[in-house]
């Protein structure tokens, strides 16, 4: 696969631009200064001098050039363009560049050396330095300007193409407007590696600049950014499918600006081997060389949500609709600055998940930057300043100078063309062309269902416990603990075709969404017919149908066809369909090219546009092709024959039950699916509970609503929120087929494991036809099997905590006694090859040892962590066994996230793992204080990608006050860690943390899966110390039932990985690594060891112990043996003793050193890593995979070795540190601190708390001993963990993160010139935030107060998505709202001043609701109100609370008060003060 | 689900004691349709369901049921249940259900098992009163298979062939169908009528029963082994045990399946013998086990004027089902434990007066393992009798004549199978219950039947 495909890009970007169009060096000067002052955002190499690249795009300096033209003799015409070249062979390439630019009569008039000062540079980079080369090319006759821009391009292509071969040539700008430079440089070393930078010749319009932080250590020259005509801050999570649908598109196109043999010279339109921003520019500069209007260009790829948003302008809204026809979003998220050398612009994605924010000077420069402060503007310098909110752009006419922000923009491209008209009567949603869905039942009823059924692998269980919840609530069931089956590939029994497919999700380098609190974002909808020439607009372009969902019901299926039946009198030949069986009777492999060879002549020759593919034929003789087969394999096909874009394919099929296995049909092309024998079996179910026609009416919509949402929520898991985008993308990992199955018909996905091929396969369906057809002897009076995927039914799939597993450890927990323990031992090493492990034996190379030579059990014992579990999904009991088991062992216990109560943090009960999640649930000072591991869950095994949700019943006094939430009250916590966005995000929060608790390690938990290995090495880079890859097969306390299935993989595959991307990258010594799911015994933790873990967890082992017996009701608070609940009557029946714990532990270590000395090695760490000493056991099933890329070994060292301290070592507030010191020694004490500040000094305030909590815990000091006044720019996070005792007190502006996790303590924040609704604090302020008051005198950013569980805030206005999921505290906001505010808020207060009207828009109404207090009854209210506002006028002077409360009567009939529905929490006017 | 938090295990109703021992009738009032729901609502549905994972040897679908149950879903439960079993509604009744599935169920410790026999036997009643029925496809394959021995080895393994479209001929010695369903269970644990119902619902499946028709000595095995496509044996194991101590072939000392059959031929209005009758006299029944119990019962009911039991062991050590212990004591039966018997005493007209016992005490053997019983010397007393009953368990009958088939006996003459088809050493010939485990459990012999049917479609049909 892709190299460059293996690495994910974050940084920090921006430009500077002169609106005055006129050109300078000092702004040029004051760009790169910007870029400096950013520095922390990007990476350091390994070698601390490299970097990952930075660099800068700038408007052509066209003096200078010419200057540099005459030194060299050369005179340049008025047209002349600048190449910047990185060569490899210098003369060979120059000649070749020099003779295809003739072909494209151009001229190369000069070959410049560009001066370069290596001593820049790092040693990484000095070896890799490419000789860069500045070409002067100039018209070979007169030619119009716009023709010279087109050759030009065209050139580059060209030469692009001739020397693809050579990765080392490469192309940085060649154009006539915009020139860069870049490098693998760190930015303060920029002009000292270019010396031309620094020549005050060198004047410019306007800037781009970029610092990139990449996953990998590995960077290369030409992946410095900004690239030809933008800089890229963000990730593409789409970006396999864009790159699909790129291709596909291309065949259409005709250029208005090339000839078509010029055109097929600029194909293919993304070059290869480059990452996913540089695939953007690729299409970017693509779309404006051919006469693409560059706004259309920019919204085209970047577009904001649409579909859920209200109040969007109609015909903005066509205008998006009209482009989506032929481009799809590039998803993820993003920022972007982008020129066409006349416009400078910046454009966020549609969930606003990358910071951008502007300045608009009063001499006219226009700055855009990822923070504020970057270039110290003074404040009487500022006429604007703002941010850009979810999917806004900003953008400035160089030529006219005028700056066009969001509203102006749209106003722009809805008028540009009658887009509305246009889409009436072409566009079409198929839903206007039925009445009532579902009322109509002949197509959901077959005889001889039940062999459908059974062939479908359609059991009790699916019955059951998935189309039945289905079936009710309309969504997917919850369940818990992990999945303990083999491997599809591995296992005996029927299983289905996609559990071959595990889902990826978003980890560190990019947030999943929430599909449900933050739907707004989110869009299935679909659309069937041509695309046309996505390069010209045409009224054409917009003939569609379209449909909400990709999921058909009867009725839509029939509304489509009818306009693809020729005979109808709605008839349109670009919806011609055809309908294909995909049975087979024998030879898989030949059958699938010859049902394409069939589609592609009636594509060819009849014109068919969609494609129906019918499973419906099923009988004794007739096998089926795999549905994602059929779609993968048509996919390619279709788009070899250059043929995709014309044709829809719809799958009419008996495989898609749950939302798992609809995605993989979307993710592999198809464009809709009609789920046939789902519809069936759950009619079949209503009859049975004859229930009424409405009834089943509402029945099967639900079915439909529940695969839609189920869709959704899988789609969010990788942050992607459209299906359009979702479609290609084939983001799954395929875990046991062979290469050649995974070539023939999903290539984008990478092989892992290559096993299983077509005769394997077709083996297995014929085995399963037989059972159904034949070897089903007697007729059922339960047509249906058991099923074994959840429950561990007889005749059922394996199940690795089977019942005797389960009693005979029970057995062993009463006597104790190691004979017992090796029972357990013994079935389990019997259990055959169900798991990867299975397959990996001993590989001696040397004679066995003495068992008393190698390391004692205590020294072993030490690596053993408890995996985390949080109180709340575990009883108090089974929490506080495991704290002290682990205590006695030596090892660690984890508290999970959720807390630990106060007088447990400092006794033997103390959980050494303090973990941070999403939720930051009972996240304090002291509670991170106490911690000597600090772990941040970036993702679960059970449900990676995905938040958690701790059922209200389950929140008893206890949980809900370590949690600071309200008992009773479900409590949820957000997919993503709002703070964590990106690897440049995570280093942040790693930096606090490392504030808030120097002495902890800090650890991240990670889920295996394809690619986890190039985010550990960023990870690594973000100065992490620890990281765990932990195994899908883990436990979990609730969790989806496709997500406890289908997401992520083993454990063997991802450590592999992980050990090996970071001895690759020369990181592995800079971290330990550990991984945890489904170890159990000895030589689980032997193999995990030699695969590169250090350390090991254990979860769901440790609870058998303490008495689970695999009831799987931990989420329902039943749990029987009181390890799963909080229900004082079930504790009662509690069994478990740390004994049993630490026996079991102890065993497992004694397993250890039986195989140490069997190996001959005395201690553990002689062998992690070791992979030689392992090998694949001789078996017939071990023959057909191939485990070669687990057991690959590279040099380097294998264990932990040094520290990883930040690149910063923040001596700004260690130096504050030495000053407050005395007051922290003596606590009667005050002090003062005055002093500036700049973005560069970040999380001030931690350093210290963390050092008072040591001391006092979360009590901290007395309200006034520590003042910090502080004037400037602060830098992110400020007064993070902020405890009390410490006051902030900023004259100026902060950036994103202020008061995250605050939990006592003041911050105020004062501009120093007070403008009405200008910025004042960034994004994602008090995220977590456990108590304490944050006043702000101006506007805050995105997501603000979310997870709030305590604190008070008072501001100016808000961006989108605020309070979200808030459980307590109170914030009152001054000011204009953005949307989606409240949603999953469950507790707390926020009072907001609308005058404008417009908030009860913004208000996201599922959980809470706002109500006027300016009536009578509400004294509480206005009181409470009064207090907070008087007192914030106290401390910032704002003028707008002073207006409010010079006529607090009037101004409070605008106010609105948000609280939780039916549950309106007792106001404590005391906070106020 | 998981109601057990709010409901506890509540059993079956029993007809008062100084009732029901003056007839046969079942002693229980099953559950009605709500009560059956909110019992079965009690079950955790286990991940791991040791009720049948462990408990049930059938594997019945238990959890499965159960729910469709308290769903109110009448039919879906009935027809998961019957699924795997080949009559639920007797094994309900009759199965030692707290060794068994209720033994294994997850809420025995602490919360009291899931009631899970009675709700078994409730839904199959429930649903043929309700008019459900069972399907059978008729003799469709054209194969035929004889099946010797009407018990629920031979049901078991007839219900799931004639399932499969297999014609079943079916050969039983006795002049009723049934085995020890019929003549060994008593009325009062398994109505009749509830046996005769399976086999007219197997006989309308297309089954041909065979009465009185002994094979060995009546009909020759080897003509079945010929005539049909397979055969299975399903024979049992009722040769009653007997102490090797004097006077026992006197008139007045009965084996248990003498008696038990005798009473039950009366109560079926059959010919009987007047000598096996207990009216007004005083019966000594020596034995523990589930047999013994069923004895006293029947005695009482038959009018004997007192009853004691008399065990080597002590109460803790009783091997079989507490349920029907606790039973016996409530109907007025004495129990005399750790006692020996060393002869029968007669009166001068030498007709039996007592038995001289002996008193025991159990030894801990030092290896661990079942307690030794060590005679207390000088204990010796002597119990007055009119009527002794040996239930001292069975043996396999002799079963030597089927060796001349080639079919492999073991060391206690038990027919030998291979454990995973219950196939026996000749090619065509299964067997299963009694007649190879010597004597155990209805459910077992049922178990036996269908692995043994199984093997056959395999084989008939594969
Ligand atoms: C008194 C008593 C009470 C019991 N109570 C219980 C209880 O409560 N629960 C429980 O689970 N188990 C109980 N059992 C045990 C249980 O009844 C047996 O384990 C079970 O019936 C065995 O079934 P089977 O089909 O193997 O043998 P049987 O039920 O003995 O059936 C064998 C049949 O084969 C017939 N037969 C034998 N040889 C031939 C031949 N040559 N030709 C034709 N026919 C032949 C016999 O006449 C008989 O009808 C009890 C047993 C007894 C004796
Ligand atoms: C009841 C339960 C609760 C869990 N809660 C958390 C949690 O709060 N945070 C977390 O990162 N992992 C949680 N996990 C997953 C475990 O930390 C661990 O990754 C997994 O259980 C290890 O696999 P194993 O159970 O097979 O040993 C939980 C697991 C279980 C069984
Ligand atoms: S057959 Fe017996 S053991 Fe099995 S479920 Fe029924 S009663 Fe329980
Ligand atoms: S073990 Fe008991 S509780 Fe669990 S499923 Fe079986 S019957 Fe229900
Ligand atoms: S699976 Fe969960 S419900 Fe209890 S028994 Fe185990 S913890």
């Amino acid at each position: 696969m892709n190299i460059a495909e293996e690495f994910h890009d974050a940084c920090g970007m921006g430009l500077l631009a002169d609106l005055r169009n006129q050109s300078s060096h000092q702004l040029l000067q004051d760009a790169i200064r910007a870029l400096s002052r950013m520095m922390h955002r990007g990476a350091i190499a390994a070698d601390r001098k490299s970097g990952d690249g930075c660099g800068v795009l700038a408007a052509m300096p066209t003096s200078f050039m010419r200057l540099l033209a005459e030194e060299n003799q050369v005179y340049l015409p008025d047209e002349f363009a600048v190449a910047t070249l990185f060569l490899s062979d210098p003369e060979r390439q120059q000649d070749l560049f020099a003779s295809i630019c003739k072909e494209t009569d151009l001229e190369v008039v000069l070959f410049r050396e560009v001066p370069l000062n290596p001593e820049a540079l790092g040693q990484y980079a000095i070896d890799r330095l490419p000789a860069i080369v500045q070409a002067f090319v100039v018209p070979a006759r007169l030619t119009a300007t716009r023709r010279f821009d087109a050759l030009v391009f065209l050139a580059r292509k060209r030469v692009e193409k001739t020397l693809v071969e050579e990765p080392d040539f490469y192309v940085s700008t060649f154009s006539r407007s915009l020139l860069a430079y870049k490098g693998l440089v760190m930015p303060d070393q920029l002009c000292t590696l270019f010396p031309d930078l620094t020549r005050e010749e060198f004047s410019t319009r306007f800037v781009l600049f970029h610092q990139r932080f990449s996953t990998n250590t590995l960077p290369e020259w030409r992946l410095a950014q900004p690239f030809r005509n933008l800089a890229h801050n963000g990730e593409i999570n789409s970006i396999r499918g864009n790159r699909f649908n790129a291709m596909t598109k291309s065949v259409t196109m005709q250029s208005p600006v090339y000839s078509p043999e010029e055109f097929q010279s600029l194909l293919p339109i993304l070059q290869d081997g480059v990452s996913d921003s540089a695939s953007l520019d690729n299409m970017f500069e693509f779309l404006l060389a051919n006469d693409v209007d560059f706004f259309k260009a920019v919204r085209m790829l970047i577009p904001p949500a649409r579909h859920n948003v209200a109040h969007m302008p109609a015909r903005l809204r066509s205008f998006y609709e009209y482009t989506s026809a032929a481009f799809e979003p590039w998803d993820g998220p993003a920022a972007v600055s982008i020129t066409d050398g006349r416009h400078v612009g910046c454009v966020l994605d549609r969930n606003g998940l990358r910071p951008g924010k502007y300045v608009i000077t009063t001499d006219d420069r226009l700055l855009l930057t990822s923070e504020y402060g970057v270039l110290g503007t003074p404040p009487e310098k500022v006429r604007a300043r703002g941010r850009l909110q979810s999917g806004e752009m900003i953008a400035a006419d160089l030529e006219t100078g005028q700056v066009f922000f969001s509203s102006d923009i749209d106003h722009y491209l809805m008028s540009s063309k009658p887009y509305s008209e246009w889409l009436t009567g072409r566009t079409n949603y198929l839903m206007e062309y039925i009445e009532h869905q579902f009322e109509d039942l002949a197509d959901y009823q077959y005889d001889r269902l039940d062999q459908a059924q059974r062939y479908h692998n359609i059991t009790h269980e699916t019955v059951e416990y998935t189309i039945k919840p289905m079936l009710r609530e309309g969504r997917e069931p919850t369940g818990s603990m992990g999945d303990d089956r083999p491997l599809a590939a591995f296992s005996e029994k029927q299983r289905c075709f996609t559990d071959f497919f595990r889902q990826k999700f978003a980890q560190v380098t990019n947030p999943p969404i929430d599909p449900y609190r933050e739907k707004v974002v989110m869009s299935t909808t679909i659309g069937f017919g041509e695309i046309g020439n996505p390069l010209v607009e045409t009224p054409d372009r917009s003939r569609r149908l379209k449909n909400i969902s990709p999921i058909l019901s009867r009725d839509i299926l029939q509304a489509l066809l009818s306009f693809g039946d020729p005979d109808g009198s709605r008839y349109e030949s670009c919806y011609r369909y055809r309908s294909f069986g995909t049975g087979f009777e024998t030879d898989l492999r030949a059958s699938l090219p010859k049902l394409a060879d069939r589609v592609v002549a009636a594509v060819q020759d009849e014109g068919v546009r969609l494609v129906l593919l019918d499973d419906r034929i099923l009988d004794g003789k007739t096998r089926l092709l795999p549905m994602p087969m059929v779609i993968g394999h048509l996919n390619q096909r279709l788009s070899a024959e250059k043929l995709r874009h014309k044709v829809s394919l719809i799958a009419i099929t008996g495989e898609v039950v749950d939302p798992h296995q609809a995605c993989v049909l979307l993710g592999y092309g198809a464009t809709a699916i009609y789920p046939w024998l789902l519809y069936a079996t759950g009619l079949q179910m209503c009859r049975n509970l004859n229930k009424t026609p409405r009834e089943t009416r509402l029945a099967l919509k639900n079915l439909y609503e529940a695969l839609t949402t189920g869709i959704l929520k899988i789609m969010s898991k990788m942050g992607i929120s459209t299906v359009a985008s979702y479609r290609h993308a084939a983001l799954f990992d395929i875990i046991g087929l062979s290469r050649e199955v995974v070539a023939a018909c999903f290539p984008a996905s990478p092989p892992l494991l290559p096993g299983l091929d077509f005769e394997q396969l077709e083996e297995r369906i014929r085995r399963t036809h037989e059972q159904v057809f034949r070897k089903s002897f007697m007729t059922p009076f339960y047509p249906l099997a058991v099923g074994s995927a959840g429950r561990d039914n007889p005749d059922g799939d394996y199940h690795d905590f089977h019942s005797r597993i389960i009693t005979s450890l029970h057995r062993f927990a009463r006597t104790l006694d190691r004979n017992d323990y090796l029972l357990v031992r013994k079935m389990l090493q019997n259990r055959g090859q169900c798991f990867i492990r299975d397959f990996l034996t001993w590989k001696n190379d040397r004679n066995r040892i003495a068992i008393e030579e190698v390391e004692p059990v205590a020294a072993i014992t030490r690596r053993f962590n408890s995996a985390a579990m949080s109180l709340g999904s575990v009883s108090p009991e089974v929490h506080e066994a495991l704290a002290e088991a682990m205590r006695r062992l030596g090892g660690a216990s984890n508290s999970g996230e959720g807390g630990e109560s106060p007088e447990r943090l400092n006794s033997d009960l103390n959980s050494r793992i303090k973990q941070v999640a999403s939720g930051r649930f009972g996240v304090t000072p002291a509670y991170l204080r106490s911690a000597e591991e600090i772990q941040i869950k970036v993702a679960q095994g059970a449900k990676p990608g995905e938040g958690g949700q701790l059922p209200g019943e389950k929140v008893t006094p206890l949980i809900a006050a370590l949690r600071y939430t309200v008992e009773g009250v479900t409590l949820i916590s957000p997919p993503p860690h709002h703070d964590i966005y990106s690897i440049e995000d995570l280093a942040q929060l790693i930096f606090d943390l490392k504030q808030i608790n120097p002495k902890a390690m800090i650890s991240v938990k990670l889920v295996s899966s394809q690619g986890v290995g190039t985010i550990a090495a960023g990870v690594a880079k973000a100065y992490a110390d620890k990281i765990i890859i932990s195994g899908s097969d883990g436990g979990t306390g609730a969790a989806p039932q496709t997500s406890i299935k289908f997401a992520g993989n083993p454990w063997e595959l991802g450590l592999a990985e992980a050990n090996q991307s970071l001895k690759a990258n020369g990181l592995r010594e800079l971290v330990e690594l550990q991984t945890d799911g489904g170890l159990k015994i000895g030589a689980d933790i032997v193999k995990a060891a030699i695969l590169g873990a250090e350390s090991y967890g254990f979860g769901t082992p440790l609870l058998v112990m303490l008495g689970c017996k695999m009831l799987r009701v931990c989420h329902l608070n039943r749990c029987t043996v009181g390890v799963a609940t909080q229900d004082p009557m079930l504790r009662g029946h509690y069994v478990g003793t740390v004994d049993k714990v630490v026996a079991y532990l102890q065993n497992v270590a004694e397993d250890i050193r039986e195989i140490l000395a069997l190996l001959g090695y005395r201690t553990l760490d002689e062998v992690i890593g070791r992979t030689d000493l392992l090998q694949v056991i001789e078996s017939e099933a071990a023959r057909s995979f191939d485990f070669s890329r687990i057991l690959a070994s590279i040099p380097g060292p294998n264990l932990r070795t040094r520290e990883n301290p930040p690149f910063d070592d923040n001596h700004y507030e260690k130096a504050m540190l030495a000053t407050v010191r005395p007051v922290i020694d003596n606590p009667r004490e005050h002090v003062v601190i005055e002093q500036e500040i700049s973005n560069l000094n970040r999380s001030v305030g931690t350093l210290i708390s963390g050092e008072i909590a040591s001391r006092y815990g979360n009590a901290g000091l007395s309200k006034d001993a520590i003042t910090l006044k502080l004037t400037g720019a602060a830098g992110q996070s400020l007064g993070a963990f902020l405890v009390h005792g410490i006051s902030i007190f900023l004259n100026g502006v902060a950036n994103d993160y202020v008061g995250k996790g605050m939990n006592a303590g003041r911050i105020i924040v004062t501009p120093r010139i007070y403008q009405e609704g200008s910025a004042a604090i960034g994004n994602t302020c008090l995220y977590g935030a456990t108590g304490g008051k944050l006043f702000a005198a101006g506007t805050a950013g995105e997501r603000f107060a979310v997870r709030n569980s305590g604190a008070l805030a008072v501001v100016e206005g808000v961006g989108d998505h605020a309070c979200e999921y808030m459980t307590g505290g109170t914030v009152v906001i001054l000011g204009e709202t953005g949307i989606n505010f409240g949603a999953g808020m469950t507790g707390g207060a926020a009072f907001v001043y609308d005058r404008s009207k417009t908030f009860i828009d913004n208000l996201n109404g599922e959980l809470v609701e706002a109500h006027r207090i300016d009536v009578d009854d509400d004294n509480e209210g206005k009181l409470y109100l009064k207090n907070i506002l008087s007192s914030y006028l106290e401390r910032t002077a704002s003028p707008k609370a002073k207006m409010i409360l010079d006529n607090y009567r009037e101004e409070l009939a605008y106010f609105w008060m948000v609280t939780p529905k039916d549950m309106k929490l007792p106001l404590n006017p005391k906070q106020g003060d | 689900m998981q109601s057990f938090v709010e409901t506890s295990r509540e059993d079956l109703l029993k007809e008062d004691p100084s009732k029901r021992i003056h007839h046969f009738e079942e002693i229980y009032r099953f559950y009605n349709d709500r009560k059956v729901a909110r019992q079965a609502e009690r079950c955790v549905q286990c991940g791991d369901p040791f009720c049948t994972t462990i408990g049930c040897p059938l594997r019945n679908y238990i959890p499965q049921w159960l729910e469709a149950i308290a769903e109110k879903d009448l039919e879906r439960a009935f027809r998961l249940s019957n699924e795997t079993s080949p009559f639920p509604e007797i094994l309900g009744r009759v199965c030692p259900h707290n060794v068994l599935c209720e033994g294994a169920c997850t809420l025995e410790d602490g919360y009291g098992a899931i009631t899970i026999g009675p709700i078994e036997a409730s839904i199959t009643d429930l649903a043929f009163e309700s008019g459900l029925t069972l399907d059978f496809p008729g003799p469709v394959t054209g194969k035929t298979v004889a099946v010797i021995g009407s018990g629920p080895a031979g049901i078991s393994c007839a219900h799931f062939l004639l399932r499969a479209g297999i014609a079943v001929e079916m050969y039983e010695r006795a002049d009723q169908p049934g085995g020890l369903l019929t003549y060994g269970i008593p009325g009062f644990k398994l109505e009749k009528q509830t046996v005769s119902r399976r086999f007219s619902l197997l006989q309308d499946a297309g089954m041909k029963l065979h009465l009185n028709a002994e094979i060995g000595h009546g009909k020759d095995l080897q003509t079945l082994i010929d005539q049909y496509d397979a055969v299975f044996l399903g024979l049992g194991a009722t040769d009653g045990k007997l102490p090797e101590i004097p006077n026992q072939d006197l008139p007045q000392v009965f084996l248990a399946m003498e008696f038990l059959t005798n009473v039950q031929r009366r109560l079926s209005r059959r010919s009987w013998m007047e000598r096996f009758g207990v009216l007004g006299k005083r019966v000594v029944v020596i034995g523990g086990g589930d047999t013994a119990m069923d004895c006293v019962r029947t005695a009482l009911r038959e009018g004997a004027e007192s009853v004691t039991c008399l065990y080597r062991r002590d109460e803790a050590s009783m091997p079989g089902s507490r349920k029907e212990y606790l039973n016996a004591i409530e109907e007025g039966v004495d129990f005399e434990f750790t006692e020996s018997p060393k002869r029968f005493v007669t009166n001068e007209a030498g007709v039996l007066a007592g038995v001289d016992m002996i008193r025991t005490k159990l030894i801990e053997p030092e290896g661990g393992g079942r307690r030794r019983i060590e005679e207390i010397a000088g204990s010796e007393h002597c119990v007055p009798a009119d009527v002794v009953i040996m239930a001292l368990g069975f043996d396999v009958e002799g079963l030597n004549w089927l060796v001349d088939y080639d079919i492999k006996l073991g060391r206690w003459g038990e027919i030998v199978i291979d454990p995973r088809q219950g196939r026996t050493s000749h090619p065509k010939i299964y067997a299963g219950g009694d007649c190879n485990r010597g004597a155990d459990l209805v459910v077992t012999a049922a178990a036996d039947g269908r692995r043994a049917a199984m093997a056959m479609m395999e084989q008939l049909l594969g």
